[in-house]
């Protein structure tokens, strides 16, 4: 009789053609009833830790495995993927390409009907797990019709619904808008409680997460922490093996404020701030955190001007409602909004790729409507959040050389090899676009749009499925570009990842409509706006809203906060 | 413009649709047998107006829904360029080797447009009313492993999917200053490398992911399968089958006996 869940012993993993380790000397086991999360950066090998546990690798993948894997007591390595079907559930990172099946109910089946499930037992257990997730509306929907959110609980459905004992999940969290990622965490919470159904968590945003979970593990090639995960962040903080976790702001601040126990959800450190520093002695000094957001050129014409901008789709569906917009030059926007609020819609519009069904975009003063792509795309780079929709050459530099040639640029060769110096992609010039890193591949679809020198640039989700290091890194080249004059606008739902950026203007966008625009202190504190729009406020906002110091202060990260507090203290 | 119509057209045509039809009611083997019907019958036959009349009910069976009628008239749109391309080729090449008269040339071609489309109606009915579940299903009925079909219902399933990817790598590629519609033939050709590379690398990574959650969830587990909700052969089946079948049947008696009598 197995006693652990999952037990891997001394693995090390080489991928075919590889020689350095994916995996270097694992030593890990889980018990049953856990809910564990294990962290780390991209390319630390969290996800060739899930494919060995399902018996993918090495049955599907080949390559050199060493060591022990058992799972429910099963030795996956010698039993293959069917030993362990049926015991372990997974739900791999794009939720969409996991679907076989067009309706719901059908696909939540599937597994059932595999594992030759009869007819009455396989009704019951759709009803059931229908209920239990509570998407009992989405039944008889087709699957191409359902948003990102919904599609993950119909993914999750059809795996919990033959019951599995263990259940993984790859990055789950890493496409989802933050309503549906509370969403998605407290009904695996509530199926956590309920079913005692062991849970293993592959993810880097941990903000939300680390509520919920007994364990966190972190994993750069080798298990660097294990434990539970109070102690856990405050090893990865204070080693500095924070990279690439997003540990939760309200941690970060409690540990610079020098607490040994760093409180991991807001009530909690609510009360700690309250214990720890006196309400009263918060004066308001306008200066340091109060609107220090310059105006940018009011006084300019406006670079792009959107006048009563409606969109909609052939089937008849309104897109975008009546949007007025006016980006000056320099600006540094942000498009906020859940998934499907009208975000990438409106980003299309900037460069003619779509055309307004009323109202009109100008851009440089010139009406999008007559104007083609191509020459609108000399004034305005969009870089789109999937980077493998635009390669194509078969070497990093080609790829950059190629849309510096088609937009005319002289010198096509040098100013691709700086731009690539700039961009530390140099050293890769001669591999495949394909074969680099994630992280790799996000810079370099910046770098291929910004060889030609576009005045404006706008990105479409850019921070979705990287780690907090390449958005720290990605943040530094967009504040670059600012400061050298350039417009950029980031359309995005990572609210975090805002609170970092020295963002002008917050432009909300719900259901196709612009509900609120204003700078980040007066948007992001703005939790009446923001629950309209369907987003959850940041973490220091929050805070500081909850010890209602809001109408005072108004810090958006950590650093600022503590910056307050340190100068409050000393003088 | 041009290409993106072609995509959403057809994309929109093939897909199926949950807007309740007779059609949804039937068995899906019944839209099989007939689909099988209709096939043999426009290969069988070679008299004009037999085949067109065939096609006339065969529109009329699509007229029974309206969203029906326009999803087969945006495919017709999307297809439109394709099939005007493949009749002047034949009818230039026909003229150029044959020997044969204008009004035969013609009345060929009328034929052959007459046959595609029946076929394309067809498909069209069993596509956008049955979901591939169901088809899978009927396969096994007739006692064909479930491993063998979902290839291809996958891939079926997949033509949307990948229309709707294409459709943003060529924004994508747009965006980068890319233009698809300038330039010679060739040069079109060579810049739709662009859009094919990103495609097929985006199926890949697609196909391999689906592979392994279906492997995961214990496809190919066993030889055999159960069906949460079994497909029924009912009284309306029957008398969808009857009525296709005597109208078919009709109208070849009717136009064999008339065209004996001259």
């Amino acid at each position: 009789m197995a006693n652990k869940a999952i037990e891997l012993k001394n693995i090390t993993y080489f991928y075919p053609n590889t020689s350095a380790p994916a995996l270097e000397n694992i030593n890990l086991s889980i018990d049953y009833g856990e809910f564990i999360a294990i962290a780390g950066p991209s390319g630390g090998g969290k996800s060739t830790l899930c494919r060995i546990i399902v018996g993918l690798i090495p049955h599907v993948y080949g390559g050199s495995l060493a060591g022990e894997v058992y799972v429910d007591g099963v030795n996956v390595v010698d039993k293959g993927i069917k030993g362990v079907a049926g015991k372990v559930g997974i739900v791999l990172q794009i939720p969409e390409n996991q679907i076989v099946n067009l309706i719901v109910e059908e696909e939540i089946a599937f597994p059932l009907e595999n594992f030759l499930f009869d007819i009455d037992t396989a009704s019951k257990r759709l009803e059931d797990v229908l209920k239990d997730l509570e998407i009992s509306y989405l039944r008889y929907r087709t699957t191409n019709t359902l948003s990102g959110g919904e599609i993950q609980k119909v993914v999750l459905a059809s795996v919990l619904a033959y019951k599995p004992k263990i259940l993984i999940l790859d990055e789950p969290l890493a496409h989802l808008d933050p309503y549906s990622v509370r969403d998605l965490l407290t009904l695996l919470y509530k199926i956590h409680e309920t079913e005692n159904l062991t849970i293993v968590v592959i993810e880097h945003r941990l903000t939300e997460l680390i509520k919920y979970i007994s364990r966190l593990i972190v994993l750069d090639r080798h298990v660097i922490v294990d434990d539970e995960p109070r102690k856990a962040l405050l090893k990865i903080i204070n080693s500095g093996f924070s990279r690439g976790i997003e540990i939760p702001p309200i941690s970060k601040l409690f540990s610079m404020i020098k607490t040994d126990f760093p409180p991991i959800n807001i009530d909690e450190s609510i009360e700690y701030f309250t214990e720890l520093l006196n309400k009263d002695s918060i004066r308001c000094k306008d200066s340091a955190i109060h609107g220090e957001n310059k105006d940018v050129g009011n006084s300019e014409e406006p670079v792009i001007t959107v006048e009563n901008l409606w969109y909609v789709y052939p089937n008849g569906v309104a897109a975008l409602r009546n949007v007025n917009i006016d980006i000056y030059k320099g600006e540094f926007i942000a498009l906020v909004g859940a998934n499907g609020s009208g975000k990438t819609t409106l980003i299309k519009h900037l460069n003619g790729i779509l055309k307004p069904s009323r109202g009109r975009v100008l851009v440089f003063g010139k009406d999008t409507s007559r104007c083609s792509v191509a020459e609108l795309a000399r004034y305005i780079g969009i870089v789109f959040q999937n980077p493998l929709h635009q390669f194509f050459k078969e070497t990093v530099l080609e790829e950059v050389i190629f849309t510096a040639k088609s937009m005319g640029v002289r010198n096509a060769d040098e100013r691709a090899t700086s731009i690539l110096k700039a961009f530390n992609l140099h050293h890769l010039g001669d591999r495949s676009p394909y074969e680099i890193s994630v992280g790799e591949q996000r810079r370099l679809a910046i770098a291929s749009i910004l060889v030609y020198d576009p005045h404006i640039i706008a990105l479409d989700e850019a921070t979705a499925g990287i780690d907090f290091s390449l958005k720290m890194e990605l943040l530094k080249i967009l504040i670059d570009l600012v400061r050298k004059g350039k417009t950029v606008i980031l359309a995005t739902h990572d609210i975090e990842f805002l609170t970092y950026a020295p963002i002008n203007r917050v432009i909300v966008l719900n259901n196709g409509e612009v509900i609120a625009q204003g700078p980040s202190r007066e948007i992001l504190y703005n939790d009446a706006v923001l629950a309209k729009a369907r987003i959850a406020p940041p973490q220091i906002p929050t805070l500081i809203n909850g010890i209602g110091i809001g109408g005072c202060i108004k810090p958006l990260n950590e650093k600022e906060l503590y910056l307050y507090i340190k100068s409050g203290i000393d003088g | 413009m041009d290409r993106q119509g072609v995509f959403e057209s057809i994309n929109h045509a093939l897909l199926y649709e949950d807007f309740n039809t007779v059609f949804h009611n039937l068995d899906p083997r019944s839209k099989l047998l007939y689909i099988v019907l209709t096939i043999v019958i426009s290969m069988a036959i070679n008299s004009l107006t037999t085949l067109i009349s065939i096609l006339i009910t065969n529109i009329m069976l699509l007229a029974l829904h309206r969203t029906l009628l326009k999803k087969f008239i945006s495919l017709l749109k999307g297809l439109s360029l394709f099939i005007s391309i493949i009749i002047i080729f034949n009818v230039v090449t026909t003229l150029i080797f044959t020997e044969m008269s204008i009004v035969d040339i013609v009345s060929t071609q009328i034929k052959s447009i007459a046959r595609v489309l029946n076929l394309v109606i067809a498909i069209l009915i069993l596509l956008t009313t049955t979901t591939p579940w169901q088809i899978i299903q009927a396969f096994t009925k007739i006692k064909i492993r479930y491993t063998y079909i979902y290839p291809f219902i996958i891939a079926l399933r997949f033509i949307p999917i990948i229309f709707n990817e294409m459709k943003n790598i060529y924004d994508a590629q747009r965006s980068r200053g890319i233009e698809f519609e300038k330039g010679s033939i060739l040069n079109r050709i060579r810049k739709s490398i662009a859009i094919i590379i990103p495609t097929i690398v985006c199926s890949i990574i697609r196909a391999k992911d689906l592979i392994e959650a279906m492997e995961l969830r214990g496809f190919g587990y066993r030889k055999e399968r159960t069906f949460y909700k079994p497909i029924q052969f009912r009284k309306i089946d029957i008398l969808f089958i009857t009525t296709i079948s005597t109208i078919y049947l009709a109208i070849i008696l009717l136009f064999t006996s008339i065209s004996n009598l001259f």
